[in-house]
């Protein structure tokens, strides 16, 4: 590795110890958004099929009647 | 920076009353609020068939006398807007709860804009779908220095058309013999650009005038957008208000939208409606295409150069985040699973396609179309409510993005946000002691003064809550009146 190539990768591997520009100006209120998106990622890992299978079990079932029966006028 | 008044106005829908006897059940819903329900944890002051709560809110029957309305207190903050909204809800199912176990009735409360038939015993349609509203209201400082207001309103439109990728609470549109799935319920009633009426031919703005502004009208202007819908889970209703605000701000520093993104916007808010993985492209006036999602893009990276409050910056980093998720493919299931809990249009969605998927169903089954309106029940009940139920899951294993704490929403009950609202609410709390034996509120049908008789004196006080300066209202008028009635009282 020339002097040149050696000087490169140094820089190279200060960069991502520190970060990238962008991810030095982080403010603290894009932190905390970094923060919350995690969470709800991480919510989302909760295994929502199950959930929504055991909730269609609690549903009564009388959707007909109920649509038939919801009647409303117009308004503002 | 620019501070601006909002509010919400929500007309919602009772299930399990004749739509003959509305008016009649609505006044009896709101009439429990007329002695001060202590149980409840609700006082108000009734005017007529208004009655203001100490949160500074207002209840009553709509115009037409069809529907219980709520309308949210001034706000300056969009998640005060949120907390406001859902102690609306709690209130109003409250008060629905104590009326049904009073009356032995089984009403059910549903935030929702519509439902699939119409009368025929009251106008002779027997079918179709029918609406009502969700008013987002905003008070703009007259602009008339700035632009034409055909000109102003040109430059919103096309955000007011593509928010509904986000605002849009989902429903099963009839066309006739089959249903499709669409972004919002509201979308297809939108027929203009403005309006001074949304009774029918609906526009997206409706211009409030004259008394109607709740403020002095030479100086400010109150547009209503009517154009969106009820919705039930926060982070829409916390970004239907910043988008806009942030877009009503845009223009009033000077923005101007670029040219080649006018649009016919009723035409493409109904073909956005369809279009629900977002996969198409909106047609604009100079006969070029564009993406929904990148003429939002273009509004919010001028909103980025704007100079920011610290609510309006991390509102604007949701809002990229929720366009960023909405980018995905959103026919891949991972990608829907990942807006489930945070918009109404993309949760609905995914639970009725697992459930169609599941039980081998089509879109119009009967258990499905009434899905599409359980989702809007406000109940304790879960066996009701899919609302309630997803709620009651949430609390075993969060999946609902929350802008608001429960706490927080609580004391919006009782406590008012810090706006002009809070010289309301101290009257309120005032005339709930006091009146009717030391004065009576003899007009108090809008938002910005109340007018008193004191008994025994032979003269009207009016007391302002901030019509000439909503943003910076003066206390002085209601800390006389106070003054007097608390000096006249035996034991102060």
């Amino acid at each position: 590795m020339s002097k040149k190539e050696k000087k490169m990768a140094k820089e190279q591997k200060i960069i991502k110890k520190m970060g990238t520009p962008e991810k030095q100006k982080s403010t603290e209120p894009e932190k905390k958004m970094r923060r919350i998106k995690k969470t709800i990622d991480e919510k989302k890992k909760a295994d929502l099929d199950k959930l929504i299978d055991e909730i269609d079990d609690v549903l009564e079932e009388n959707a007909e009647e109920f649509v038939q029966n919801y009647v409303q006028r117009g308004g503002e | 920076m620019r501070r601006r008044l909002m509010g919400l106005e929500k007309e919602y829908g009772l299930y399990g009353v004749n739509p003959k006897k509305m008016a009649e059940t609505v006044d009896k819903i709101l009439s429990q609020m007329r002695t001060g329900l202590e149980h409840l944890a609700i006082e108000a002051v009734r005017y007529r068939t208004i009655y203001w709560s100490i949160n500074g809110a207002k209840l009553y029957n709509d115009t037409q006398g069809d529907h219980l309305e709520y309308a949210t207190p001034e706000c300056e903050s969009f998640k005060d807007i949120v907390a406001c909204d859902k102690a609306g809800e709690k209130i109003l199912i409250r008060l629905v709860n104590s009326y049904n176990q009073k009356e032995k009735r089984k009403i059910l409360i549903l935030k929702n804009n519509i439902s699939y038939y119409r009368s025929n015993e009251t106008d002779g349609i027997v079918s179709g779908e029918t609406s009502w509203g969700d008013h987002e209201c905003y008070l703009l400082e007259a602009f008339e220095n700035i632009c034409s207001e055909s000109r102003f309103i040109d430059n919103i439109l096309p955000h007011l058309v593509t928010e509904i990728i986000y605002t849009g609470a989902g429903h099963i549109e009839s066309l006739g013999d089959s249903y499709c799935y669409v972004l919002s319920s509201r979308a297809g009633f939108i027929t203009k650009k403005t309006g001074e009426s949304a009774t029918a031919d609906r526009p997206f703005i409706m211009r409030r005038y004259g008394q109607d502004t709740h403020a002095d009208y030479n100086k400010w202007l109150r547009y209503q957008v009517v154009s969106n819908e009820a919705n039930m889970l926060e982070v829409p209703t916390f970004l239907k208000f910043l988008t806009t605000h942030l877009c009503f701000r845009l223009v009033e520093e000077g923005w101007q939208l670029p040219i080649d993104l006018a649009l016919d916007a009723p035409s493409q808010l109904k073909k956005l409606n369809r279009d629900i993985y977002l996969e198409d492209s909106l047609e604009l006036l100079n006969g070029q295409t564009k993406k929904a999602i990148d003429i939002e893009r273009v509004y919010l990276e001028a909103a980025k150069t704007l100079d920011l409050t610290d609510e309006e910056r991390k509102g604007l980093e949701l809002w990229e985040w929720v366009l960023d998720l909405l980018s995905c493919d959103l026919k891949l299931d991972g990608n829907l699973k990942k807006l489930f809990g945070v918009l109404d249009r993309t949760t609905k969605w995914y639970w009725l396609k697992k459930r169609m998927e599941k039980r081998n169903w089509p879109l119009s089954h009967p258990e499905i179309l009434g899905m599409n309106l359980k989702y809007h029940i406000l109940s304790d009940s879960p066996k009701e409510s899919l609302w309630c139920l997803l709620n009651l899951k949430d609390k075993e294993e969060p999946f609902i993005y929350r802008v608001v704490s429960e706490e927080e929403i609580e004391r919006a009950l009782t406590e008012p946000p810090q706006t002009r609202a809070k010289i309301r609410s101290d009257f309120i709390k005032l005339a709930c002691h006091y009146s009717p034996e030391r004065f009576k509120v003899i007009n108090s049908d809008i938002w910005s003064e109340a007018v008193l008789e004191v008994k025994g004196e032979n003269k009207q006080i009016k007391i302002d809550f901030g019509n000439d300066d909503p943003l910076n209202p003066s206390r002085e008028s209601f800390e006389n009146f106070k003054r007097m009635i608390l000096e006249n009282t035996p034991g102060h």
